[in-house]
């Protein structure tokens, strides 16, 4: 297990974007960019059922998740580890998060699924912190 | 083969915005860091170190993925994915031309005599993009 530093855990709180990694069945690598979350001992973002991501991460739950300061490409911190899924709380986060990064509430959009991925750092890699 | 639009490329190759790419370690798992990105025809480009573990990983393992985001409108951006050929022919070169594309400088600054360049060319297997009107 690999805690964050201050610094590092700063950059997931502050309004950045995250490029999160995940495997496709043939092993390659899918990327996506999401909205990021630092809960003190979790790298979180969200996402909705029946997405490329959530189908990747059940069957193989190794991720890698990259964030780079928006205002400054050579800051960014690197966190590798395992992914747990959950609905539990999931709608509740992307509020959250909709408000930290458009400054307005989540608005659900009918029959979606949110889900909440929880990954606990095991490597952490950085530049600029 | 997918193809990068001339929009796409100009947006990878025309702008000092860094590159994620994604490796995948000798056990499968992803490996991310950033780059100085580059982009031809169909092919995007970056620059690495021999001995580093992007190569390593690449030598092991072809399969690269590689994503540049507007830096400050994160629903616009480009993603590649396709497998990697590693050149140390024109390395150089590419490093100095990256070096004035994000530094404006005409050489690559930190240059070592004990480092040997090399280029990393990831064929666009696969194209997707956001914030790109066509």
């Amino acid at each position: 297990m690999a805690p964050l530093t201050d610094e590092q855990a700063r950059l997931l709180q502050e309004q950045n974007f995250a490029t999160v990694a995940t495997l496709n069945s043939d092993g390659s690598a899918q990327l996506s960019i999401v909205w990021i979350d630092w809960d003190g001992e979790h790298v979180i973002f969200n996402t909705a059922a029946g997405r490329v991501k959530p189908r990747n991460l059940e069957r193989d739950p190794r991720v890698s998740v990259l964030v780079i300061d928006r205002g400054d490409g050579y800051r960014w911190v690197a966190v590798r580890g395992v992914a747990e899924l959950t609905s539990d709380g999931a709608d509740e986060h992307i509020d959250k998060l909709a408000r930290k990064y458009t400054g307005e509430g989540w608005q659900p959009k009918p029959g979606e699924h949110r889900l909440l991925v929880r990954v606990r750092p095991e490597h952490v890699s950085a530049y600029g912190l | 083969m997918a193809q990068l639009t001339d929009k796409q490329r100009e947006f990878i190759a025309e702008n000092p915005y860094v590159g994620t790419v994604t490796t995948l370690r000798p056990d499968g798992s992803p490996h991310s860091t950033i780059v100085w990105v580059d982009a031809e025809d169909g092919v995007v480009t970056f620059n690495t170190a021999v001995g580093r573990a992007k190569e390593r990983y690449l030598r092991n393992d072809p399969r690269a993925a590689i994503m540049v985001v507007h830096p400050d409108n994160a629903y616009r951006w480009v993603s590649v994915s396709g497998p990697a050929e590693l050149t140390t022919e024109g390395a150089d070169r590419q490093i100095d031309h990256l070096a004035k594309k994000y530094l404006g400088k005409d050489e690559y600054p930190w240059r070592s005599p004990t480092e040997e360049r090399i280029t990393v060319k990831i064929a666009a297997e696969k194209v997707d993009s956001a914030g790109f009107d066509e």
